[in-house]
């Protein structure tokens, strides 16, 4: 599969009209197929979840928000290939029977709308969209719908009040968008890489699909790598690759940059956990660990982390990760909507504890007040930010709390003015 | 004091429109926003009323819109505006040698704007990984 570049789809005539929705909406269930915004969610199963007891029209919503750090593939599909996301959205629309359907992209985005805007205009043009597409009798109008400048709209039910006219604050649910989403009706949230596998799984049937890949880890993932590596960039990769071909083979990432050796890695974004080379590569059991939901996450958070949206950060020796945390502490600060107390006042103090260890003036008790409260963030909140909030710092604590004594304890030693570690830091880290 | 948009923007927005339901047509704030700020530059409390009026809001819901996110500029601006992204990714591959550079050169500090009224110096409120972003309002 090559979904950054296949033209070849398949006649849409085949599908609308020649299968029901619901033999659709089986296909991908076959599949296997699992949500790629984040979570994980099997996509076949979140569809049939959308109420259709009611007469109210459907909505099928693209999210292309795609706003975490680290993550950059959504752009790359839309940019390199609208014509498969359109496609996808159409079979999508069909299966869930939804005559209107969005894509909420982010402002920042503004030239990519633009692109998808001109081949909605050819899909239109050539009968794929409209009235009676392709004489099948099936209708369907397909808009985009820029977003602002906020993270929190890429969460579901902020998404949602975004297209309404709003500020993204997130809903409390349930009601879950499938019963009630955009204007009180149901509606289903997917990624823009979700929305595209569609297209292959239809093509070649879910079975096949299913084939690829490993276990419940079906299909392809675009992985966005950055951060230290040779060659940073946008990956499809089938699933089950190891983590040390991702960033050690040429085909992909290519190693880490000036031969330097890695200290650790983000493997799903900036909002999973932080893993240090000794739980990179090998599971707990030994098992080498590969690009999978399962393996990725094997271990719990006490040795895994997750795949989420495959943003994935590779760092060199050279990194600092108490710096790189009060980082990430300052942007989930800076995007919590402020709805929920634990998230608007714990980010801020986070990144507030986070910048006096960074910059030397942490004291001992600090390490474990910030552990206190990001346990106090996570599960008391609306939506799962305050728990991505929480998990970065968590994990850095978890796995590299040598860096942040070594902060407090001689903070005049630690950075150099290109805030690069001082080399005596290197004996404490192994 | 009655303000008027451009032939260009109003066309604009009236297709804007015809993508919400006709009893939805609060919906399309934010898209309506981005085409009246590309025209005005930034988003004066006459140009928020104005925007209210033609979509049967109140004005209220279009100030709470614009002050949340981050794209809008509630406040004058450069003509160019310079955002660089500083989290993590572009972090450790030294955004903030770029943005103190960007800085000297400018002599103006991030959130500021040149005595010219040309440059405005922001941080990429969201991420976007190895990324800075020029966007013009062309005035
Ligand atoms: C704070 C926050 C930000 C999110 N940002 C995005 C995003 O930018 N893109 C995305 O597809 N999903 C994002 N999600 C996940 C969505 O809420 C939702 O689960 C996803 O769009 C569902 O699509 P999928 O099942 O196809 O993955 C975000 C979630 C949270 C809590
Ligand atoms: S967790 Fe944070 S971002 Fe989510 S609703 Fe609460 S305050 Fe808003």
């Amino acid at each position: 599969m090559d979904i950054l570049n296949t033209v070849d789809t398949i006649p849409l005539e085949n599908i609308l009209g020649k299968k029901s929705p619901d033999e659709v909406t089986e296909e991908v269930k076959t599949s296997g197929l699992r949500g790629r915004g984040g979570a994980g969610f099997p996509s076949g199963l979140k569809w049939s979840f959308l109420d259709k007891s009611t007469d109210k029209p459907r909505y099928l919503l693209c999210n292309a928000d795609e706003s975490e750090p680290g993550t950059f593939k959504d752009r790359l599909l839309m940019e390199k290939n609208p014509h498969l996301l359109i496609e996808g959205m159409i079979l999508s629309s069909y299966a869930l029977g939804c005559e209107t359907a969005y894509i909420y992209i982010r402002g920042e985005y503004m030239f990519i709308l633009r692109i998808l805007e001109k081949a909605i205009q050819e899909a239109y043009s050539k009968g794929f969209l409209g009235k009676n597409i392709k004489g099948t009798g099936y209708n369907l109008d397909l808009y985009v719908h820029p977003g602002a400048g906020a993270y929190i709209c890429g969460e579901e039910t902020a998404l949602i009040e975004s297209l309404e006219g709003k500020r993204g604050n997130p809903r409390i649910k349930p009601p879950f968008p499938a019963v009630s989403g955009l204007w009180d009706c149901p509606t289903i949230v997917n990624n823009v890489e979700t929305i595209a596998a569609v297209v292959p799984i239809l093509k070649m049937g879910g079975a096949e699909y299913a084939k690829i890949g490993i276990g419940r880890s079906t299909g392809t993932k675009l992985i966005s790598a950055s951060g230290n590596i040779n060659k940073p960039g946008v990956y499809e990769i089938v699933m089950g690759v190891s983590v040390e071909e991702f960033i050690y083979s040429d085909e992909y990432c290519g190693g880490i940059k000036d031969s330097n050796d890695i200290k650790a890695c983000v493997p799903g974004g900036s909002s999973v956990p932080i893993l240090p080379k000794h739980l990179l590569f090998k599971e707990s059991t030994g098992e080498p660990r590969l690009m999978t939901y399962e393996s990725l996450s094997e271990g719990g958070f006490q040795t895994g982390s997750m795949l989420g949206s495959g943003g994935f950060i590779v760092y060199d020796e050279k990194q600092c990760i108490v710096r790189n945390t009060w980082n990430f502490a300052r942007f989930y600060h800076h995007e919590s909507c402020g709805q929920c107390s634990p998230c608007r006042e714990g980010t801020g103090w986070m990144e507030r504890v986070l910048h006096n260890i960074e910059y030397g003036h942490g004291n001992s008790d600090d390490i474990d007040l910030l552990w206190d409260i990001q346990r106090r963030i996570e599960g008391n909140t609306i939506c799962p930010l305050g728990d991505a909030a929480a998990w970065p710092v968590a994990a850095a604590i978890r796995h590299f709390r040598h860096e942040f004594e070594y902060h407090v304890k001689y903070p005049h030693r630690v950075m150099d003015a290109d805030h690069v570690y001082q080399p005596e830091m290197k004996t404490l880290v192994n | 004091m009655s303000l008027i948009f451009s032939q260009d923007s109003m066309a604009e927005i009236d297709r804007l429109i015809t993508h919400y339901p006709p009893n939805r047509k609060k919906s399309a704030l934010l898209p309506v926003l981005h085409v009246v700020q590309k025209e005005c530059g930034w988003l004066s409390v006459p140009v928020m009323d104005k925007v209210a009026e033609i979509l049967s809001i109140k004005p209220i819901e279009v100030y709470e819109v614009a002050t949340f996110y981050s794209m809008y500029h509630t406040e004058q601006v450069g003509k160019y505006v310079i955002e660089v992204c500083h989290t993590g990714p572009c972090m450790i591959c030294g955004a903030d040698k770029i943005i103190s550079y960007i800085s000297d050169k400018l002599g103006i500090k991030v959130g500021e704007t040149t005595k010219d009224g040309l440059f405005t110096l922001k941080n990429c409120g969201v991420s976007w990984s190895l990324w800075i972003r020029t966007y013009v309002s062309d005035r």
